[in-house]
């Protein structure tokens, strides 16, 4: 499995969980890059377009569920994988139904982080080939 | 006057509209005033209506009691005048039969029989012979009627014409009352003569005495015509014109209640004579005769008023305890229901709270993600002194933080039940999570608690949260009836179109009485402390989700609380 | 009611058992700080290792806070002898409601009052009044202002003062007309501020 060239964005406005998510993910060879809000995250999915999206539900500003909904709109191959905190199932169910790729709470077990990024850029490579 | 008789006709339902009803604050006096009203007239109507009946029954029962003796008075009187008159004139008439005319015309031989008969009988004034010409031939007596003529009176006619004659009391000559007798004899020889007695009116007086009436009361005599045959306390002196009407003819003793010249309301017994012209009356004012009925009467008036009053009084008390009643339990229920309302405002908070609960996975989440990095570290790295000891703690933390997921797991599965939907769900699962919570608690005072789950168990649709909050309350209810080292079963089977759930506890039981308010609002076992809200939310949760809940308990044996929840999605009631 | 009790009694033995959980990995930070000076010259990512247990230490403090918060809440429904003490509910309260007012970019600040100040209320009745009155008045404020929510002792009663925009305009809000209800039914008494800005809410003395 050849990680180096995923594209994977992070959001989440607890700095020190995602920029520690994402030296964990590059110790295995994952290079992610980092942002801690909404708007940060729409302008860089806009600038440069990644394959896999880990979306924080629970932010300020801009909320998750938003976040999802223009970037579906605005970038319909990227997929999201929604973090919610637990007991919020209705969350992820409503981000699933938003056309989120799958959903994931924290704290994350960073095994089964990296199986649902793989099966997302797996789908997102063949709907971006049937989409072509 | 309508609303009154709905009022008697339904006084419940009056009484319920006006609870229902009425929202201002006078509503308690207006029902206060309502039951009063119904109480008093419910006991008031049959009590007035039969001291009603009885006032007049004892009136007339006293009346006839007053009557009944002035009546056989009256008659036995009236039978004593006639006795005498009779006998008087059967006298008159023996010596008329038994004497020839010149034995009779001899003044001397008048004067002996005349001496004789007084001496037999009281009464006699005078006695005279008088020929059929009208003249007086003989007499005997106090004054000097010899050789009056009586031709042209008219009780010598009637003699002539009948034979007999009794007069009323009249003055005539002697100017002094009297009654005279007459008879006619007539000898085989075809000669007429009339012999006459006078009688002393006095007699009268004497018989009237004899009745012997209290002083108020009045007894006389009095002729066809109206006028006084005796002398009267009240009603007109002898040969004067009686003050009262004359009654209608009757020979039979009767009695009239009427109101006299004087103003009385008195009682009047009278009887004609057969024989004569008289008319034997007795008057009792009524005043006198009935203080006994009027004692009586005070009495019952009395005890009507006293009745009245204790009646009254009752329905106020009464009526005072139940309103007091119903306000105090009204208040309660007020309290009860702002109990329930805050419990469930309690929400916002209870929402704070789960807010927190979500942000505590936050730091939980950094926790997590700072040791798995340095469990990464650590994994490239060679072997160093610490490594493995660093390495364990490492692990350690990781462990940590995977029980803190599970108990932010459970408290957030609990903030959510405000949540309501209806979603597929998996029972076992939900009894599995629910049983979780109580397991501290279970463990801490050695309870057993046993699942038996069907693995086969079909998933339903239902509303997790709601769920969730009635197995918490039957396992709750479950704990609160076990002793320490106790035992609880859960179980969960498919029986037809549902799935059946029960929790059954070896505990303390149920007595009947427990077992027919236990899906009461705001019963409780527990006293002092809980609002007995616990089973009423379950029924009410279990109702609006299509199912059903029974119960089963023995005394000292235990419980067993069954649900039964439909497996498709049943019309949820609102 | 009985359910509030309940869940807090349930919440309560949750947040003690997370908080030894969170102590045991305070223990494990500490121990592994210690290892690393004993015997760490040899390991390559020492510093940012030590980086990460300083950052350990930090949410496991962090993690204790909400925890205390969370157990406040959890026995918030009952109620005590001696009712509820103010400061110790405002600042339970300003702590929850510090996430949903920063959702509002406005910042929430508490002055507490003189230490002990306490009325005949639940700690859950204090807590839900004040929510209200904050609630209404953090729909009012404008992004990046502050609210200040000050304990005072006035003629011996506990008073809430909320410095917030104007009374009348606090009163339309749907909050408002909770908290009015509330209020009514608890016994608390609701004033405009000084000149008609911000609330006072009065709390009942409490019994002994």
């Amino acid at each position: 499995m050849n990680t180096k060239d995923w594209k994977i964005l992070l959001v989440d406005d607890e700095h020190e969980f995602i920029t520690t998510l994402a030296e964990r993910l590059d110790l295995r060879g994952i290079p992610a890059r980092v942002v801690f809000d909404g708007e940060s995250a729409l302008e860089a999915i806009a600038a440069d377009e990644p394959q896999v999206v880990v979306l924080d539900v629970l932010m300020p500003g801009i909320k998750g569920l938003e976040v999802l909904e223009r970037v579906k709109r605005s970038n319909p191959h990227v997929q999201v994988l929604l973090l919610t905190g637990h007991g919020s199932t209705r969350d992820g169910i409503e981000g699933m139904r938003l056309g989120a790729y799958d959903y994931m709470m924290k704290p994350l077990n960073i095994d089964t982080l990296i199986e649902k990024m793989e099966s997302a850029i797996d789908y997102a490579r063949k709907s971006a080939k049937a989409g072509q | 006057m309508r609303k009154l008789v709905a009022l008697i006709q339904n006084p419940l339902r009056e009484l319920q509209s006006d609870v229902d009803e009425a929202v201002s604050p006078e509503r308690y006096t207006l029902l206060r005033r309502k039951i009063i009203g119904i109480m008093a007239a419910a006991m008031l109507i049959p009590l007035t209506v039969m001291a009603v009946l009885n006032y007049y029954e004892h009136q007339n029962a006293m009346t006839r009691e007053i009557q009944n003796p002035l009546r056989v008075l009256v008659n036995k009187t009236k039978n004593s005048f006639e006795l005498f008159l009779t006998e008087r004139s059967s006298t008159v008439s023996l010596l008329a039969s038994a004497y020839s005319y010149q034995e009779l015309s001899n003044e001397r031989n008048l004067a002996r029989i005349f001496n004789v008969m007084t001496k037999e009988f009281e009464g006699f004034v005078d006695l005279g012979l008088i020929n059929d010409q009208g003249l007086q031939v003989s007499y005997v007596g106090p004054y000097a009627l010899k050789g009056k003529n009586y031709a042209e009176q008219r009780w010598f006619q009637e003699v002539r014409l009948k034979g007999k004659y009794v007069s009323d009391v009249f003055m005539g000559f002697r100017n002094f009352p009297h009654v005279i007798i007459a008879v006619q004899h007539r000898s085989e020889d075809g000669q007429t003569w009339i012999l006459r007695a006078t009688l002393d009116t006095r007699q009268f007086e004497r018989l009237i005495a004899s009745m012997s009436l209290e002083p108020d009361a009045d007894a006389f005599l009095v002729n066809s015509k109206g006028l006084m045959q005796t002398n009267s306390n009240a009603y007109g002196k002898i040969l004067e014109r009686l003050t009262l009407a004359l009654p209608p003819k009757t020979f039979e003793p009767a009695v009239l209640s009427i109101t006299d010249p004087l103003g009385r309301e008195v009682f009047l017994a009278y009887a004609y004579f057969p024989e004569a012209d008289f008319v034997l009356m007795a008057v009792k004012p009524k005043a006198s005769v009935l203080k006994t009925w009027y004692t009586v009467r005070g009495d019952l008036l009395f005890i009507f008023v006293l009745g009245v009053a204790a009646v009254l009084l009752a329905a106020v008390r009464v009526t005072d305890v139940l309103i007091r009643r119903m306000k105090e339990s009204e208040e309660r229920r007020e309290l009860a229901l702002r109990h329930v309302e805050h419990s469930q405002k309690l929400s916002s908070i209870g929402r704070l709270a789960a807010g927190v609960a979500h942000e505590i996975n936050n730091p939980l989440a950094i926790i997590n993600e700072k040791a798995g990095l340095m469990n990464d570290l650590l994994a490239g790295q060679p072997n160093f002194p610490v490594r493995d000891r660093i390495l364990a703690q490492v692990e350690s933390i990781l462990r940590a933080v995977d029980r803190c997921r599970g108990i932010t797991h459970r408290m957030l599965g609990f903030a959510r039940r405000m949540d309501v939907s209806i979603e597929e769900l998996d029972v076992g699962e939900i009894i599995k999570e629910t049983m979780g919570f109580l397991s501290n608690e279970a463990m801490h005072r050695q309870i057993e608690l046993h699942l038996e789950i069907d693995p086969k168990l079909p998933r339903i649709h239902s509303d997790r949260s709601q769920l969730q909050q009635v197995f918490l309350n039957l396992f709750n209810n479950a704990l609160a009836a076990v002793a320490d080292g106790g035992r609880i079963t859960g179980t969960a089977r498919e029986v037809g179109d549902n799935v059946e759930v029960s929790v059954r506890d070896n505990g303390c039981g149920m007595s009947d009485e427990t077992l027919k308010h236990i899906f009461e609002p705001f019963f409780t076992t527990k006293k002092g402390k809980g609002t007995g809200l616990g089973l009423s939310i379950t029924y009410g949760i279990i109702k609006r989700l299509g199912g059903d809940i029974t119960v089963e308990s023995e005394q000292g044996a235990g419980t067993t609380l069954t649900i039964t929840l439909p497996i498709g999605q049943r019309e949820v009631q609102a | 009611m009985r359910d509030a009790l309940f869940m807090g009694k349930l919440t309560a033995s949750a947040t003690h058992e997370m908080q030894n959980i969170l102590a045991t990995i305070r223990e494990s930070s500490g121990l592994m700080e210690d290892l690393l000076a004993m015997g760490g010259e040899d390991f390559k990512h020492a510093e940012r290792f030590k980086k990460g247990l300083r950052v350990l230490a930090e949410q496991v403090e962090r993690g204790m806070a909400l925890s205390e918060q969370l157990n406040y809440c959890a026995h918030a429904p009952e109620a005590g002898p001696a009712g509820a003490d103010v400061n110790e509910a405002l600042r339970a309260l300003t702590g929850l409601m510090h996430r949903q007012a920063a959702r509002s970019r406005v910042g929430l600040e508490l002055s507490p009052g003189r230490t002990g100040l306490r009325t005949a209320l639940r700690p859950v009745e204090v807590m839900e009044a004040v929510a209200l009155a904050v609630e209404a008045a953090l729909g009012l404020l404008p992004p990046g202002s502050q609210l200040r929510l000050c304990v005072e002792e006035q003629g011996g009663l506990a008073v809430v003062r909320l410095f917030a925009p104007g009374f009348e305009a606090l009163r339309e809000t749907p909050a408002w007309t909770g908290l009015s209800a509330q209020a009514r039914s608890l016994g608390i008494g609701l004033s405009p501020g000084p000149g008609g800005l911000g609330a006072v809410l009065a709390l009942p003395r409490p019994v002994a």
